[in-house]
């Protein structure tokens, strides 16, 4: 990798790719996931002749990739903002064919996915004869990337200037005021992407595992054990929660807010946290599991998450709170093979509730950075 | 009436603050002191930041005992702001109007005086230090509190942004709310009449 092009990798392209990851894997599995194995390839084929012959078609796809290109240049210019990055601007130095050159690289390798599929579509397009459309659908390909490399030189080249496109996407950036939970999450998704794609890809292999070879009406502690080890696949992840709260956030302990105000938004980010797991246990309903032992299993994994999250007060440094909640993992585990989760569902919110009124002020968040203090 | 009694915070086994005593009456504090002194840690105290031992009291309500009550009472603007960068300027400033009862108007108002209208709706990873520290002291403004806790406001504020600062401090003061101001560059300059100038130095705070 030439030293001119690795600052772009590193700032630009990898955390495109590591933040938009999700977006990724749902077009993954809406072209591949949906239909059975043995008619994928047919299916394609019918798609890619279907926007060969169809100019409506054809220009809604079109759309949809100029949408892409748009969310690529939105990126690099949103990237190039923070002050972090105001080095790229040193950029300016190289000369404009030097600078198209190197952006060309960057462009190639941020919109692969579409010009992948374009290739494609063209060579289908030449086997079936539809060089009009093949032509269209390369020549609209080749433009976007004109485009997107023009309009990242000249952001290169005038930082200071509010051009067209920054109004555009001002108007693109959302305009309603994040509520706290949605902050925790989006705050999860830019801070580590691959973590959050990798515990729930394992969390939904393993629901799906289990859902799929439990008996009907299977003892409910299968299903609990399931969704303990979903919550201790958290456990680090509502650590570094903590700690965001404690660093980017620590504002919030300066307002007048009850331990319930405050509590509410960690509970309601726990619930959006595990959402795609409670939902995928839908799958399992009427015939393994009641709708009442759905809303206890979810209740469960809720009540384990936010019982790890208290630990924090206890156990305030990574070094000591990982132990403490594989600790508590053992505890819960024998617990739950003893018939006790009904008990546990009451118990540990109530303790969640008492740590939290107790300890939250009496936690410094200088503790959570690695200081001691009192 | 801040009133301190019994104050002690350490890091570590470093004393930072050891205050048996001390009142700030209301008005306007200018609270002295070298590097490392302290002043930091003392305005993170008395704004329910930091941990510590002792009590800290405003008009009698007690932080420890009434924790909802007293931060009612005092907002604090840190020396260098941090807030996630993804957020943006307008997101802070109405999640301070919902937890501080804050009115559209008044946030309206703190935007024009400060300058900040025209950035407010970007993220703040985009924002320099200096419209950093505007949209800081702004949301500090925000709410009904009775004291206002300004820690180093000075610093990285552009000349003229100065008289802005100092008309809305006098403004809020003239409203009865109250401020402690650290400040390693000199308040007369910003045409304030400080109520009184206290210095802390080797853990003690002392009138100056």
């Amino acid at each position: 990798m030439s030293p001119l092009y690795l600052p772009w990798f590193k700032v630009i392209v990898l955390p495109f790719y590591q933040r938009h990851a999700g977006l990724f894997l749902f077009g993954f599995v809406l072209l591949f996931g949906l239909v059975e194995s043995s008619q994928l390839l047919h299916f394609h084929l019918a798609l890619m002749t279907g926007m060969l012959t169809s100019w409506v078609m054809l220009s809604l796809v079109t759309a949809s990739w100029a949408v892409y290109t748009l969310k690529v240049i939105h990126f690099i210019h949103k990237e190039l903002q923070l002050r972090p990055n105001q080095f790229m601007l040193l950029y300016q130095l190289l000369t404009q064919s030097e600078q198209r050159k190197l952006l060309w690289k960057v462009v190639l390798v941020l919109l692969e996915p579409v010009w992948a599929y374009v290739v494609i579509l063209m060579a289908v397009g030449i086997y079936f004869e539809q060089y009009l459309a093949s032509l269209f659908a390369g020549s609209a390909v080749i433009l976007l990337m004109i485009a997107t490399v023009e309009a990242v030189r000249h952001r290169i080249n005038h930082p200071e200037q509010v051009t067209f496109g920054n109004r555009l996407f001002s108007l693109l950036t959302p305009t309603f005021h994040r509520p706290l939970p949605l902050i925790f999450w989006t705050q999860s998704w830019r801070h580590q992407p691959w973590g959050v794609i990798l515990t729930k890809l394992f969390n939904l292999f393993a629901i799906y595992l289990v859902s799929s070879n439990m008996d009907d009406h299977a003892d409910f502690r299968v299903g609990a054990l399931t969704c303990l080890a979903v919550a201790v696949a958290h456990s680090s992840w509502i650590f570094e929660m903590r700690r965001f709260e404690e660093q980017q956030l620590v504002f919030l302990r300066n307002f007048p807010w009850s331990t319930w105000q405050r509590l509410a938004p960690i509970i309601t980010w726990t619930c959006l946290m595990i959402l795609p797991e409670a939902l995928l246990w839908l799958r399992a309903l009427d015939d393994k599991i009641t709708l009442f032992q759905w809303l206890a299993l979810y209740g469960w994994t809720v009540a384990v998450m936010l019982f790890f999250h208290s630990l924090s007060f206890l156990r305030p440094t990574m070094e000591s709170y990982l132990p403490a909640t594989l600790g508590a993992f053992l505890v819960l585990f024998i617990l739950v093979l003893f018939k006790a989760v009904p008990l546990l569902v009451v118990l540990l919110p109530v303790w969640t509730l008492v740590l939290w009124h107790r300890r939250y002020y009496q936690t410094d968040p200088a503790v959570m950075l690695g200081r001691s203090t009192r | 009436m801040i009133e301190i009694l019994k104050l002690q915070k350490q890091y570590g086994q470093q004393v930072i603050l050891d205050l048996p005593s001390y009142q700030f009456l209301p008005g306007i504090h200018w609270l002295k002191g070298g590097n490392g002194s302290g002043k930091t840690t003392l305005m993170r105290v008395i704004s329910g930041l930091a941990t510590f031992s002792g009590s800290i009291k405003i008009k009698g309500i007690d932080q420890a005992t009434s924790p909802v009550a007293y931060r009612n009472l005092v907002s604090y603007a840190e020396a260098e702001p941090l807030f996630p960068s993804f957020l943006r300027g307008t997101e802070l400033i109405n999640l301070y109007q919902q937890a501080r009862k804050g009115s559209e108007q008044q946030s309206g108002k703190l935007l024009a005086d400060f300058g900040i209208g025209g950035f407010a709706n970007q993220p703040v990873g985009t924002f320099s230090s200096g419209m950093l520290k505007k949209l800081s002291l702004a949301l500090a403004f925000i709410g009904q509190q009775q004291w206002i806790l300004l820690d180093e406001p000075l610093v990285t504020l552009e000349d003229h942004a100065l008289p802005t600062l100092s008309s809305v401090i006098q403004d809020h003061h003239r409203n009865g709310i109250s401020f402690l101001i650290t400040s390693h560059q000199p308040l007369d300059g910003l045409g304030l009449a400080v109520t009184s100038v206290h210095r802390i130095k080797d853990s003690q705070l002392i009138p100056a």
